[in-house]
């Protein structure tokens, strides 16, 4: 569904990009893992169109700059606030590329259900502005998914919300993905990420390191390599990786 | 006769002498010598110790009344809105941005100006400096602030004579201006335009009482609530309304004309405009308060002899 | 988990819903209204019965002066007070929205610095029988302030604070340029001074027909761009995701608000407050986001002027009180109720 072939970006001299190959199957979850600057954020965001590139991004087949954009819903990692707007007005906002509310039957509907989904029907009257970071996160994120679009690019979805949340949030995500969502996001939560994705695909420097499998890449030595040895992985008790950073204690 | 009495007698005769020529000197010197002159100003009383030789005027009223009693050959340079007379000798020097320097350093020995404080600057006390002498003869209120001014500066420049003429030959000729159009001008309504927006002068300022002694009616009067200092901006309908019948253009010189205020919305209709009784005033008449003012006068009672 | 629902709501009395559909009816039913006051008070007093006569184009209306009056005066002046306050309460409107900044008004990019330079530059040129045209003037000095302001901002233009920053740095040159040949042609002073302050005074019918294609025109096209303007509250990023291209749209709004905004200003000077005060105004009113509300803004944004206006002509009769000085009396207090009231984080 998603397809990266050879993708290169260059800003101002430097190379953010080098040569990024990529593939997320319809229905897919892929996660970007790696360290701060490795590039993850631009991948997402020369998906969307907002970077210029050299290479091709295809989404369902089709060159993104074929594609309508609204086929792809986009959750920032840091959203703009805008002043002056309510919950459900914000969340509505998703359902624009549907045309306004007489030739959109369904989006009452869809936004009421996801403001519920995410526990946001009580207050959403309130102000956006107003919101605490997780509150605002999970609009967010209802705006998007009121898009119904067929790709979903997250960017630190639950950076800010806590650990009940996350589960609850992603869940609503994930459900998704059985009527074709495809999904590809970035998370430096990486236990988390292995919880919900099927694929991870590890970056640094702006170069796929390695990807496969959760497991398979938590348990092998390139994560170790690329995080500079600094890390533990453990099982938990459905058997997924969970993966910390290790702090070199003075003595034990 | 002993000669100790012959003595006295003598000194007593030079004395006396001396004393009687003193006296009628001083005498004299009251009535036939110009300076030392005290001259009082709204700056407080200067003293001109003699005739100027190198007057710098930075005010065109100031430089007309110089020029008309005879000082003109006393004048040092005139400032760049003096234009009247022709031969004055011009300058760069401005009234309303004076660089005190440049003043200075054309060394004059009195300075005229007519608005001395201008906020950032005082040019009196910075000639003072230079040790320059300034008289400021502000804008007149009135006819009679008009004749003051030029009899002050009759007496500072040694044509007091000259001055008194001047007066009393402008007295003469305003009077007879009025008089030659007395029984018309009492009749009639008129409004004084300063701009097309359209901004008037009430019958309080100068030039409103100029109109005012030909008995003329100013329709700016009813607004005149709305400035101080007489200058009320004034809307459209109630000048079609009043429909005055005189308009008196003093921005022509910026382009308005009987044409334009014709062209104006809803004033093709005036009185005024259809009997052609708009009158574009000369340049400079409305803003300065000379010799000239006679001319004004004069100019008025002429429109008003042409009404039909 | 608390029950936010619990806290107390001033838009539980009348619903969102409800709210957005009133508010252009009482709009326009308030234009109607202040469009009939203003035709019927004035410096001077017409007969009502006459006057509704005439309007009407019956017969027994009013004639001679009083007729001029009303048609070539009263009637187009108020007209122009219309469309130019919906032009300027529109663009403000709009360009809040473009640069996500509550406190943007229709002057920002330099347009007033621009118009006013122009409008001086007019003034000075003006000779026995050479009248250049102020208007002309103004509107173009407003227009090239935003090219030169989009200009500076350079390949940076997509950027609201570049654009900001540019339009300030431009409008405080070409301030800097007035005041200088101000100081050159001081008699310039007061008809300057006055044009900045807005003059709706010497209106004819010739300047309506001059304005009123710009306004509407304008006024259109921002009514269209609208729903898509809500997208710009977003960053670039997401605003792509809806299907917007953002520096495009953003583009397109500005040149629209622009000219809208450079016609008013040609037409009547330098009126403020109307841009900033009715757009807060409407959207703390109706709780709707900035670009919903636009018509309604508009349409409030003519309402408002009209009665400036009739108060710039009645208030000290006959002279006149410049428009500028009425918009800055009522909208500053207004302005401060609305800054309070968006305190409460309520919408």
């Amino acid at each position: 569904m998603i397809d990266f072939e050879d993708v290169t970006v260059r800003l101002s001299g430097h190379t953010i990009l080098d040569g990024i190959d990529l593939h997320v199957d319809r229905g897919g979850w892929a996660c970007l893992i790696g360290p701060n600057g490795a590039g993850k954020t631009t991948v997402l965001r020369s998906a969307i169109g907002g970077i210029p590139f050299t290479g091709r991004i295809r989404i369902g087949g089709e060159k993104i700059n074929r594609i309508d954009p609204s086929r792809i819903a986009y959750v920032s990692q840091r959203p703009a606030i805008p002043e002056g707007m309510s919950i459900s007005e914000y969340v509505r906002l998703g359902r624009f590329p549907f045309g306004t509310p007489r030739t959109d039957h369904r989006g009452a509907k869809i936004v009421s259900e996801l403001l519920e989904e995410l526990n946001l029907d009580s207050i959403e009257r309130q102000s956006v502005s107003s919101l605490s970071g997780g509150e605002f996160q999970r609009c967010v994120i209802a705006r998007a998914l009121v898009q119904e679009a067929p790709v979903l690019l997250l960017d630190e979805p639950t950076s800010a919300l806590d650990l009940h949340r996350q589960i609850a949030v992603l869940d609503v995500i994930d459900r998704r993905r059985r009527d074709g969502l495809t999904v590809l996001s970035t998370m430096h939560d990486i236990t988390l990420a292995g919880m919900y994705s099927d694929k991870f695909v590890v970056m640094d420097h702006g170069r796929v390191v390695v990807e496969g499998a959760p497991h398979e890449v938590a348990n092998g030595v390139d994560l170790m390599r690329t995080f500079g040895g600094g890390i533990d992985v453990l099982k938990n008790l459905d058997g997924l990786p969970v993966v910390f950073p290790r702090r070199e204690t003075p003595n034990t | 006769m002993c000669s100790r009495l012959k003595k006295t007698i003598a000194v007593g005769a030079a004395v006396g002498i001396a004393l009687a020529s003193l006296t009628i000197a001083s005498a004299s010197a009251k009535t036939t010598k110009p300076f030392p002159v005290k001259i009082k100003t709204v700056l407080g009383v200067v003293t001109i110790k003699s005739a100027p030789k190198a007057i710098i005027s930075l005010s065109p009223t100031a430089t007309e009344v110089l020029f008309a009693i005879g000082a003109g050959k006393q004048v040092l340079a005139v400032d760049d809105q003096s234009n009247y007379p022709a031969k004055a000798p011009h300058s760069k020097l401005s009234g309303y941005t004076p660089n005190l320097e440049a003043i200075a350093g054309m060394h004059p020995d009195l300075v005229v100006d007519s608005n001395d404080n201008q906020g950032g600057v005082v040019i009196s006390t910075g000639l003072a400096k230079f040790k320059i002498q300034t008289i400021e003869q502000p804008s007149a209120d009135k006819l009679s602030d008009t004749y003051s001014q030029i009899v002050a500066l009759g007496a500072a420049t040694g044509h007091s004579k000259e001055a008194s003429k001047l007066v009393i030959s402008m007295k003469k000729r305003i009077a007879a201006a009025i008089a030659s159009v007395k029984n018309k001008s009492k009749a009639l309504t008129y409004f004084h335009e300063l701009d097309p927006t359209p901004y008037s002068a009430t019958s309080n300022t100068f030039i409103g009482r100029v109109y005012s002694a030909f008995g003329l009616k100013n329709i700016a009067d009813a607004a005149a609530g709305a400035d101080k200092s007489g200058y009320p901006q004034i809307t459209n309908e109630y000048l079609v309304a009043a429909n005055p019948d005189l308009i008196f253009l003093s921005d022509a010189q910026y382009g308005e004309s009987a044409d334009t205020v014709k062209a104006r919305p809803g004033f093709s209709g005036l009185k005024a405009v259809q009997n052609n009784d708009v009158i574009a005033l000369p340049a400079d008449y409305p803003s300065r308060w000379g010799p000239r003012i006679a001319d004004f006068y004069e100019f008025i009672a002429q429109v008003i002899k042409k009404i039909g | 988990m608390v029950n936010q629902s619990a806290i107390p709501h001033r838009s539980e009395i009348f619903s969102d819903r409800l709210r957005a559909r009133l508010a252009p009816i009482i709009a326009v039913v308030l234009l109607i209204a202040a469009l009939l006051l203003a035709v019927a008070l004035g410096p001077v007093q017409l007969d009502m019965g006459k006057t509704a006569h005439t309007l009407l184009g019956l017969r027994g209306g009013l004639v001679g002066t009083d007729r001029t009056i009303l048609l070539d005066l009263r009637l187009p002046r108020v007209v122009l007070a219309a469309l130019v306050g919906a032009a300027l309460a529109a663009s403000g409107s709009a360009y809040q929205a473009v640069f996500r900044n509550p406190l943007a008004d229709p002057y920002l990019l330099g347009v007033a610095a621009g118009a006013g330079l122009g409008a001086t530059i007019a003034f000075i040129g003006r000779d026995p029988g050479v009248t250049p045209s102020v208007p002309i003037f103004a509107f173009v000095g407003g227009v090239v302030a935003v090219a030169a302001t989009l200009m500076i901002a350079g390949r940076r233009s997509n950027d609201p604070p570049t654009i900001l920053l540019a339009g300030i740095a431009f409008g405080a040159f070409a301030t800097a340029i007035q005041t200088y040949l101000q100081q050159r042609n001081s008699a310039v002073l007061r008809p300057v001074y006055s044009w900045i302050l807005g003059q709706l005074n010497g209106a004819g019918w010739s300047a309506v027909i001059d304005v009123a294609p710009y306004i509407l025109l304008s006024l259109l096209a921002l009514h269209l761009l609208s729903r898509r303007m809500d997208a710009l509250l977003l960053s670039d990023d997401e605003a792509r995701s809806l299907g917007v291209h953002p520096a495009r749209l953003r583009m397109m709004v500005i040149i629209v608000a622009t000219l809208a905004t450079s016609t008013a200003v040609a037409a009547s000077g330098l009126i403020g407050f109307v841009g900033i005060v009715i757009p807060h105004l409407i959207r703390s009113l109706t709780h709707q986001a900035t670009s919903r509300a636009i018509s309604t803004i508009a349409v409030a944004g003519a309402a408002f002027l009209v009665l400036a206006d009739l108060g710039g002509r009645t208030i000290v009769a006959p002279a006149e009180l410049p428009i500028g000085v009425i918009t800055a009396f009522v909208g500053a207090p207004f302005f401060l109720f609305v800054l309070r009231t968006r305190g409460r984080g309520l919408v």
